[in-house]
This record gives structure tokens, C-alpha cells and sequence, in this order.
């Protein structure tokens, strides 16, 4: 066992210090998975809201966890018009 | 709105609908989805309660691997829509443009910066005056003619910057779907403007594509 002087030990347990580039692709990545749960591509919902909790700035990690609920009630209610949609297409075959 | 001829005229035969996806994708006939918007490929039903997207049909005409790439680009930038549609609606993306038209220029155009980048296309705006001879254009002209044009400029002023920026991030191989976090959370045109500028200045750090050294044994 290595004996750490328990100043770095501090420091490995800090997120890495991002740059603006760096943060701003983590925002965009996010708003991707998103996207990607919408059109069916993939969806992982711990995955995002992990990737969320890693933003470092508290009003982004609020902003985008907004963006869950937002995603939850539009799934419900795509989810019923779409049962309409296929009421309405079996009975027009 | 679709006129109830224009539905008989499509027919069943020519709508055929994914229900694979989250939101249902209606794929109509190209000939008749000109009927329904001139100048389209794919539309989403923003303004309506019944959520769907509905998708030229170039499947019996295209090569598919570029119909896949394209009905996929599309399909990411209209479900796009919706999804700003609702994070608005549910007061997630907001203005504080004080002007009403401002405010609903900006967030179309915001809006369609995002969709497009989310589809893999290059950064492009448009606000709602972008045909200037529309119907809509034409109210605002005789309505304020001033504003009109401010609202122009400041579209065209963007756009400019926007399609430098592209390029740039082209160089640099950089996805143009990376500027969605720099953009997303502004408000008005002038943080929008401020976003922009600083995303391009970030760029600066990132070696273009050319110009990175090549090393390894890929060089002997």
C-alpha cells in the first residue's frame, strides 16, 4: 500500500478543472442523449443523469434536470397520441 | 393546414407510418408532400396536440445508405423540435428579449440553430420573417417597418457568423452538434451573439485538421 500525503489524495478526488470547450461538449452531449432517447437510438437514463451530476456549474446540473421531466411528460403524452394514431390508421385500412 | 383535399388526394396507399420510434414518423409520397409544404423535406406537428413528424418518402427512389443517413439527420432534427417545443412550453427555455416579437423571433431562431446542428447540418438561423414577400413577413412590414428590418439584421448578422463559425469547425473536425452547449441556455439575441463569438474564440486552442503533425510509424 502506497502512503499518500492526504493533500493529493484531496486533489484525486476533485473532477478534473474543464475548460469552456470541454464543458460546452459535455452540455451538447447531453442534449444528444436526449435526441437519441426521442428517435429510438438509445436511452440510459442513469448514464444521463450521471453525465448531468458531472457538470460543475449547479445552474447547468438544474437546467438539464429539468430537461428529465420535460423528456418524461412529453413521452406521455406521445404516448397517447400515438395510440390514437394507430386507432386511426387501422380503421382507415 | 392540410386541406381535406389534399388529404383525399394523398391516400392511404402513399402514408406509410414507424412506429418504432418515440414519436411516430409518417413517411408520404414526395410528389404530395410538396402539396403540403413547398420546399420541404420533413416537418413536425408543433403546433398541434397529435405529436408526429412527418417525412418525405425518397425510399423507392434513393440508394439506402443515403436514404438511412438523411431519414435519421431528419428525423433527429424535427424530434429536436418537439423536444424545444415542450422544454418552452414547460418554461425551460426561456427569453427575456422585453419586445413580444423579439422575443418570438429569437426563439425560433435559437430553435433552429439547435435542430440543425442536432441533425449533423451546419449552423443556420432563421427567424419568423425569413420569406420576405410571406404573408407574415408582409404584416410585420406594414405594421413596423423598423422593427422589421432590426429583426432582419440581426437574423442575416448571425447567420454571417454562424457560417464562419461552421467552416471553422470544420477545420478543426469539429462535430457542428458541439455547439449546442454553448448556445442553449441564452436568452436574447445579444447572448446568443456573445455565445457564439465565444465559442469561435475556444476554438483557437483546437489545431485544424491540416496542420496536426503526423507521427508514428504511419510517417516511414
Amino acid at each position: 500500500m502506497i502512503d499518500l500525503p492526504s493533500r493529493d489524495l484531496e486533489i484525486q478526488n476533485k473532477p478534473p478543472q474543464l475548460n469552456y470547450f470541454e464543458t460546452t461538449n459535455q452540455k451538447s452531449e447531453i442534449y444528444k442523449m436526449f435526441i437519441e432517447g426521442i428517435t429510438g437510438v438509445s436511452w440510459d437514463l442513469k448514464l444521463l443523469v450521471r453525465n448531468i451530476n458531472k457538470l460543475s456549474n449547479s445552474d447547468d446540473k438544474e437546467f438539464f434536470k429539468h430537461f428529465i421531466k420535460v423528456f418524461e411528460t412529453m413521452k406521455r403524452e406521445i404516448e397517447v397520441s400515438k395510440s390514437g394514431m394507430i386507432a386511426m390508421e387501422y380503421f382507415l385500412r | 393546414m392540410i386541406s381535406e383535399d389534399t388529404l383525399n388526394e394523398i391516400g392511404v396507399e402513399n402514408i406509410s407510418i414507424d412506429e418504432s420510434k418515440l414519436i411516430p414518423t409518417i413517411f408520404i409520397n414526395s410528389k404530395l408532400f410538396f402539396k403540403i409544404r413547398a420546399g420541404f423535406h420533413a416537418l413536425a406537428s408543433i403546433k398541434s396536440k397529435i405529436l408526429f413528424i412527418l417525412l418525405k418518402d425518397f425510399r423507392e427512389t434513393q440508394p439506402e445508405a443515403f436514404i438511412q443517413k438523411d431519414i435519421s439527420s431528419m428525423t433527429a432534427h424535427e424530434s429536436s423540435h418537439i423536444f424545444t417545443k415542450y422544454l418552452r412550453s414547460n418554461g425551460v427555455m426561456q427569453t427575456n428579449e422585453l419586445d413580444e416579437d423579439m422575443r418570438e423571433n429569437f426563439l425560433t431562431f435559437l430553435d433552429e440553430v439547435i435542430c440543425k446542428v442536432t441533425g449533423g447540418d451546419a449552423p443556420f438561423g432563421y427567424t419568423k420573417l425569413r420569406e420576405s414577400n410571406s404573408e407574415y413577413a408582409n404584416f410585420y412590414k406594414e405594421r413596423d417597418l423598423e422593427k422589421y428590418e432590426e429583426i432582419r439584421v440581426i437574423g442575416n448578422e448571425l447567420n454571417n457568423l454562424l457560417y464562419e463559425l461552421g467552416q471553422k469547425m470544420v477545420n478543426k473536425g469539429i462535430d457542428y452538434a458541439n455547439l449546442i452547449g454553448a448556445i442553449i441556455r441564452t436568452q436574447n439575441f445579444n447572448d446568443l451573439k456573445a455565445a457564439i463569438n465565444e465559442f469561435d474564440l475556444s476554438l483557437n486552442e483546437i489545431p485544424d485538421k491540416a496542420s496536426e503533425v503526423k507521427v508514428g510509424w504511419g510517417m516511414i
